[in-house]
């Protein structure tokens, strides 16, 4: 079933948003998964986890151990008849899930004294990145 | 005086529910140009047409409106019915107060306004309007087709039937096409070369029909009825006149070049035929791979032709004809597999359809058995992979091939029939088998011949030692599968052929995605195309199987017969018309008009100047709104019959 209580739009709305991804154009052709080398590893098949991504059920691709076997090879991208790159949903969906899961590394107030004590900028970024809610 | 009647119709209650029919008429009554009014249930019916027609008579009417429904549906009809009345049909003017106001508004009171704004702009066109009438054009009774595939041949015989001359041009040395090549035709198994060879015999022996082997349209000039084109025959080194077809300068020719016809397969002589019953049997010498033309040594074909019919130094040559209508039957190709590096395609043990066709072919290069390529074995394990470029618009093309998905289980149960301990695997996307008996042939290949068909696309195709192992999914289960197998047949994408590009800008018509000729209208003009007197016929339109394309081809002729039969073309009068004296020469119309209408006029009075050809032009109007000086009009939609509809409204 589609999941359309409103905390799983919200998460699909925010899902849209960083991975600028459509999984509405997938065919279900399954090329994805058959071109994944790590496939064999994963719980879903990466062409199983565009369907959960259709279905508003983002909640549980993040639950799931395939997007950490996902190598971010992009060979389903490069492969993909209708354009879509996999990688870059898997990617939101261990960012979703780091962001949901995690306190932030990196307190706001602090990052004006970071940047003083001479922190690189990239170094607060990245961890800004992963751990922003 | 222009005496102007307004007939006002209610469409059943289709206008009148939300347009006050008495309030418009009252509305419009004191207009001083308005001399008659009356309204009607249904004006389209006859006795709607026949009040229209007696008030033209006894009010002496020189000018009508009629507020009803969109031209296109109607205008023909109260136009005749005018003409029958004795007025002039272009002083007729249709106001649209249907599709353009009834339809889309639910506000009565403003709907009524807006009718009344309509009609009044009706009015004040139609009192500026011009009596118009059409030209005529001549026809030559010959017909071109372009094409001498099945669909070329089937258009070419109907039209010859018919009595009139044809031409068919054909690119390669014999007609037949792609059909030639396919070993049994789906879903009855047809041997497809038994079924098509009758007919190329019928086209070359029949008295109208004249077949330019090996040659190209080189330029198309003019407009329907009076197309002018030039077709280069290429030099095929033999005196067509002197041939007889007696095949002993291919059996002792050394040269050898990979054979077209058996899709690269095996090779053929450089002095060839493409296949046993190719039309016309005469051969064709490939320059190419020649040693006489490479090395000017050889000429072993000319030593034994009994008949001295090799001509070394033949050269090309280009006819002129003239023709009335035009036909495309320019076919399709498949897609090169190449580009899709993860199938391996470079490997001799992944084969196209095509390529099988030939293979499991009694005449091809294997004499119909199943073998590999690189070791002439036969297979213990077939795998097809379907969609090769089809619905991929990331590396392929958007649309689906169509015959693939029949072709494929056609294919699978040839090799279950012939070899039932061979395993058969056929992946697919989704499978489409709309067609008269498709999805059952289709499903007996599953339940009847044991093919085993997987939803899930191939990952990879990777040659082994010995074998290709296919890595794949099964998208329902969700299993990862590896199989070693022995021939990979691949559907690639069916595309256009490789010259239909130069066909479109010759004729000036349109090719719409992924390059297939564009149809003048999808529904209800699927075999003309924009420009008047060209039809289209066959894969050249978009992927069909053979009786789509042969239905096709039967239509176009129709539609050809139909332009043919004629002796003169009544042309369409709202044409653009130049004012040559305030023409400034900067030619911008000529580079906008989509139809090639504007000419470059020398005129003594006003030097060089635009002209407009009034049987190519279609009356788009591109040319008058580009014009600088506003010196093009439109017959019909002068910009002043036009400024004044807007003055009607605005003022």
């Amino acid at each position: 079933m589609v999941n359309n209580s409103d905390k799983a739009r919200i998460l699909k709305e925010e899902f849209l948003e960083i991975s600028r991804e459509r999984p509405v154009d997938c065919l279900q052709c399954g090329k994805c998964s058959a071109s994944c080398q790590a496939a064999k590893e994963m719980d879903f098949m990466p062409h199983q986890l565009v369907r959960m991504f259709h279905k508003n059920q983002i909640d549980q691709v993040m639950e799931t151990d395939a997007i950490w076997a996902c190598a971010s090879c992009f060979t389903c991208g490069a492969r993909c008849p209708r354009d879509i790159d996999l990688a870059r949903m898997m990617e939101t969906a261990r960012v979703l899930y780091l962001r949901s899961n995690h306190k932030n590394l990196i307190d706001e107030n602090e990052i004006a004294a970071l940047n003083k004590k001479g922190l690189p900028p990239q170094a607060i970024v990245a961890g800004y990145r992963k751990f922003a809610k | 005086m222009s005496k102007i009647g307004v007939f006002i119709c209610w469409c059943g209650s289709n206008i009148s529910e939300t347009v006050d029919i008495e309030k418009t008429k009252a509305a419009l009554e004191g207009l001083p140009a308005l001399d008659y009014i009356e309204d009607y249930q249904y004006l389209c019916s006859e006795i709607g047409q026949k009040k229209i027609a007696d008030a033209i008579k006894n009010k002496n009417l020189s000018g009508v409106v009629v507020a009803s429904c969109s031209p296109r549906m109607h205008e023909d009809t109260f136009r005749n019915a005018a003409e029958d009345a004795g007025l002039n049909p272009y002083l007729l003017e249709i106001a649209n107060i249907r599709e353009h106001c009834s339809w889309v508004h639910s506000n009565k009171e403003k709907a009524t306004e807006k009718s009344v704004a309509l009609i009044r702009a009706a009015i004040n066109k139609v009192k500026h309007n011009q009596p118009l009438t059409p030209g005529s054009i001549p026809v030559n009774k010959r017909a071109l087709v372009i094409g001498g595939g099945i669909a070329g041949i089937q258009s070419a015989i109907d039209i010859a039937e018919a009595g009139y001359q044809v031409d068919i041009v054909e690119r390669t040395p014999s007609i037949g096409g792609k059909m030639a090549q396919i070993d049994k035709t789906f879903p009855t198994l047809d041997c497809s070369a038994c079924i098509l060879t009758p007919k190329m015999v019928e086209a070359s022996r029949h008295e109208n029909i004249k077949l330019h082997t090996y040659s190209e349209v080189a330029r198309v000039d003019g407009y329907v009825g009076n197309f002018d084109v030039e077709i280069k025959k290429k030099p095929r080194s033999i005196d067509e006149d002197k041939c007889t077809g007696c095949g002993i300068c291919l059996e002792k020719c050394p040269g050898k070049a990979p054979s077209e016809f058996e899709e690269g397969l095996n090779e053929r002589n450089a002095i060839y035929t493409p296949f046993p019953q190719a039309v016309p049997n005469i051969p064709t010498i490939d320059r190419d791979n020649c040693i006489k033309f490479e090395k000017d040594k050889c000429g072993l074909c000319a030593r034994v032709c009994p008949t001295d019919a090799i001509n070394f130094n033949q050269e090309e040559n280009i006819i002129e004809e003239k023709y009335g209508i035009i036909i495309t039957a320019t076919g399709y190709q498949l897609t090169d597999p190449d580009q899709f590096g993860e199938y391996h395609y470079n490997n001799p043990d992944v084969i196209t359809g095509m390529e099988f066709e030939r293979i499991i072919n009694a005449a091809g290069p294997t004499g119909g058995k199943l073998q590999r390529p690189s070791n002439s074995e036969k297979p213990d394990r077939v795998v097809f992979v379907q969609c090769v470029g089809s619905r991929d618009k990331a590396r392929g093309h958007s649309h689906c091939s169509k015959i693939c998905c029949m072709y494929t289980a056609k294919q699978a149960m040839l090799i279950r029939e012939k070899y039932p301990e061979t395993e058969v695997y056929v992946f697919y996307i989704d499978i489409r088998t709309a067609g008269k008996g498709f999805e059952e042939f289709q499903r007996r290949a599953q339940e009847d011949y044991g093919v085993n068909y997987v939803k899930g696309m191939v990952g990879k195709v990777f040659p082994g030692k010995d074998k290709l192992r296919v890595e794949a999914i099964d998208a329902m289960t969700g299993e990862f599968l590896e199989l070693d197998s022995d021939l990979v047949i691949l559907s690639p994408a069916a595309i256009p052929d490789q010259k239909a590009g130069d066909v479109s800008r010759q004729l000036g018509i349109s090719q719409g995605a992924s390059g297939f000729f564009t149809e003048a209208h999808p529904k209800l003009k699927p075999v003309e195309t924009q420009t008047a007197g060209i039809f289209l016929a066959g894969a050249c339109q978009g992927p069909k199987d053979i009786p789509e394309t042969v239905a096709q081809a039967s239509g176009a002729a129709a539609k050809a017969i139909g332009i043919l039969s004629k002796d003169s073309l009544v042309n369409n009068p709202c044409v653009a018309e130049v004012n040559q004296a305030d023409c400034s020469s900067c030619f911008s119309c000529k580079e906008v008009c989509p139809y090639s209408a504007i000419e470059k006029d020398e005129t003594e009075k006003h030097g060089m100047v635009a002209r407009v050809n009034e049987a190519l032009c279609q009356g788009c109007g591109a040319c008058t709104v580009t014009c600088r000086s506003s010196t093009i009009n439109l017959k019909g939609f002068s910009n002043k019959e036009i400024l004044s509809e807007v003055d009607a409204i605005c003022l």
